[in-house]
């Protein structure tokens, strides 16, 4: 291994910002969901029993009193303006890779201080006091170590650590392989044998490279203590910057995000157009009154155009509408982005089955409007199912439940045969609710299906509604008994279903049951 | 898209897109057969369902799709002024999404349909089933005769001969110049544009 110098980082991690950010005190429960999922979690949560990636129903049945609040990105970016503004105090040059977590290099300001120690302990307390203004004091963690992953561990929930020059990898070692962060990976590596990140280190990296591939190197390069990437030996080129002058000068958080939109694109094709993706970018903003906003904002996969948009609203919305005390007198007039580490773009790797690409994260965007408007459970999105009927098959879920970027693919069962189900094609239309029918023989009787599933007349006419015409039946086929449930008391049906052909073109399927016909299907 | 058949057409011309990778958003139609939507080829994984908005704020819940989503299918008997639907249509072409308003054959009265902007109206003018006996066989596929009338570019009327659904499922279209069963040629039979021609990349 040859030696590698990593940057000495100071770590500021809140571990449970998204509930600080939406208000409750730590003493209360309380979980932040997203897509159904709990994403963050309250101290006195977690006592009852809530854990990160619990459905919310399971959340609120382990803990009934748990207050369960939407995630909002912004409202998470807009409270941490307030711990960013302290440390701000230390040094101009803070990075966060998102709200909640925030880093910057140690080496000015540390012997400004009198090393690490000092430093760190005027940093937890300086945080502590904007924390407490938030009604949680003591939450933060602070580390210092060579590299931001191992003083993001180093800073433990509520703890101060400095992790001595060159002890980051010796510090890592005991830890889970889960704390990369990479849960397929750490679970291939725990069946491997190798349960701690000290055990994963001592893998050759070519070996690692050749087993796991690029993304197998940068959890191997994190574990061994390092940082991602080798570090950049020269600054970005000078003309990937982008400017935009504001006038009439911004007062409004929408009205400067919409210019970030666009600014975010221009950096993104002129990315593209050179071959680099950014993985660090510095957003600066500019008031009339020459006051200044300037956060470095880093991401581990390189920032998409729409993330970058989202982080420039994100500090914004944290600046122009965050606490009194930092609140700029006047409007934006100047907004620039200057990708701070630029990596050679490999493509973003795509799920296996596809995955997340552009158009899923414009149509989930949409459908979040459109929840915004008629409430989340407006949007669903279908399941395939197994089943008989032609409304069993797919099944509708509500949206909130899933998450539309993820690969969602059938689950077992879904394709295999189910006697007595009509042959496809399967009915375009089929109403909530079967509509009730009268259907006639020839005779004028209304047929039914005996026990051995045969029909005891041909139907010839079907009228629709009460004292409907009758429509005269040019060709049908069935009956396709079915008996469902026959186990459960209350479930158990026994049915006939038959496909009719009208004489005005039209094709329905239709069932029996109890000598009663109905429409279950309109081939339309 | 109107009257019987509407639903399957509206469903085909939906799947090329769902195919390509785009997103289906369909407005109301709770009715609509899910699995019928699996057969004539759309992705299931990139199709959700928008429940039926109350009266005043469908061209709001459509507006917030466009642009979003490729394709966005639409219950065409919703209540829709024309003031509303003008807008609708500028904002459509604008963004390049693609509306397909249905209004489906259904069983009982047909409700007077909402101003849903259209190029291009297509209709199902003559279909007939084929598979289905006196008690046998089972319904395998449909010969219908797709009619366009449009305005602008698509002016001129056009049909279309059509297997909806084919044996395999999704929509064919005719060899040309083929026989129909009573005997008489077509002159034509391409399949219809999509309406406006125009679709998000």
């Amino acid at each position: 291994m040859s030696p590698e110098t990593v940057v000495r980082t100071l770590v500021v991690a809140c571990p449970d910002w998204s509930v600080t950010a939406a208000g409750p005190p730590p003493t209360e429960p309380a979980a932040v969901v997203r897509a159904n999922r709990v994403v963050a979690t309250s101290p006195a949560a977690r006592v009852d029993g809530v854990e990160v990636g619990q459905r919310r129903r399971e959340a609120q049945g382990r803990c009934p009193a748990l207050v369960v609040l939407e995630a909002d990105p912004g409202r998470d970016a807009r409270a941490f303006e307030l711990v960013a503004a302290a440390l701000e105090r230390f040094t101009p040059r803070i990075e966060l890779s998102r709200p909640g977590l925030a880093a910057f290099p140690t080496r000015g300001p540390s012997r400004y201080f009198g090393g690490d120690e000092a430093l760190t302990a005027a940093v937890a307390s300086a945080v502590d006091e904007a924390l407490a203004d938030l009604g949680w004091p003591g939450s933060a963690g602070v580390g210092v170590a060579d590299g931001a992953f191992a003083a993001r561990h180093a800073a433990g929930p509520g703890a101060t650590r400095v992790v001595a020059p060159g002890g980051s990898a010796a510090h890592l070692a005991p830890l889970p392989v889960s704390v990369l962060g990479r849960p397929e990976l750490a679970d291939v590596l725990v069946r491997l044998g190798l349960r701690t990140l000290g055990a994963f280190a001592a893998l050759e990296p070519a070996d690692v490279v050749a087993r796991f591939g690029a993304d197998g190197r940068v959890a191997h390069r994190l574990a061994r203590g390092l940082d991602e990437r080798p570090p950049a030996t020269s600054p970005p080129p000078r003309h990937l910057e982008v400017v935009a002058e504001l006038d009439p000068p911004a007062e409004r958080v929408d009205v400067a995000a919409f210019v970030a939109k666009g600014l975010a694109d221009e950096l993104h094709a002129r990315l593209d157009a050179d071959g680099l993706a950014c993985t660090r970018i510095c957003i600066l903003a500019e008031t009339e009154h020459a006051e200044r906003s300037e956060r470095v904002w880093r991401h581990e996969g390189a920032l998409s155009a729409g993330a970058l948009a989202d982080r420039v609203r994100w500090q914004l919305d944290g600046w122009l509408n965050g606490p009194v005390a930092i609140r700029p007198t006047s409007g934006i007039t100047r907004l620039v982005l200057t990708p701070d580490e630029v990596v050679a773009a490999t493509g973003r790797q795509l799920g296996f089955w596809g995955g997340e690409t552009a158009a899923d994260e414009r149509a989930a965007r949409a459908l979040a409007r459109v929840q915004g408007l008629l409430g989340t459970d407006a949007v669903s999105v279908p399941e395939l199912r197994g089943g008989r009927g032609p409304g069993d098959r797919v099944a509708r879920v509500p949206a909130a439940a899933v998450d539309l970027a993820a690969d969602r693919s059938p689950p077992l069962g879904a394709d295999a045969p189910w006697p007595g189900r009509v042959p496809v094609p399967t009915p375009a239309l089929v109403p909530p609710e079967p509509v009730m029918v009268e259907v006639r023989t020839a005779a004028g009787a209304v047929p039914g299906v005996s026990g051995r599933g045969h029909l005891d007349g041909d139907p010839a006419t079907v009228s629709f509604g009460r004292g409907g015409a009758p429509v005269e039946v040019v060709a049908w086929a069935g009956p396709w008994p079915v008996d469902e449930r026959w186990w459960d008391p209350e479930g158990h049906r026994r049915r006939a279903r038959l496909q009719l052909q009208l004489a005005d073109g039209r094709a329905v399927l239709v069932h029996v049951e109890g000598g009663r016909w109905a429409v279950e299907g309109i081939y339309d | 898209m109107v009257g019987t058949g509407a639903t399957s057409l509206a469903l085909n011309l939906a799947s090329a897109s769902s195919l390509a990778g785009s997103w289906v958003v369909v407005v109301g139609l709770p009715e609509l057969g899910l699995a019928a939507a699996a057969e004539a080829g759309i992705d299931l994984r990139r199709l959700a369902l928008v429940a039926a908005p109350e009266p005043g704020r469908w061209a709001a819940v459509v507006a917030a799709l466009v642009g979003g989503v490729d394709v966005i299918v639409v219950d065409g008997r919703a209540p829709l002024g024309h003031g509303e639907g003008r807008r609708l249509a500028s904002r459509v072409r604008e963004r390049g999404s693609v509306l397909v308003p249905v209004t489906p054959g259904s069983l009982g009265p047909v409700r007077r349909p909402g101003a849903w902007p259209s190029d291009v109206t297509l209709s199902v003018a003559h279909g007939r089933w084929e598979g289905l006996g006196d008690g046998h066989g089972h319904l395998r596929r449909r010969r219908v005769r797709v009619e366009a009338e449009g305005r602008g570019r698509a002016a001129r009327s056009r049909r279309a001969e059509l297997w909806l659904p084919s044996e395999r499922g999704p929509a064919s279209t005719l060899p040309h110049g083929a026989t129909t069963a009573k005997g008489e040629r077509e002159a034509e039979a391409t399949v219809v544009p999509f309406p406006g021609g125009r679709r998000a990349g």
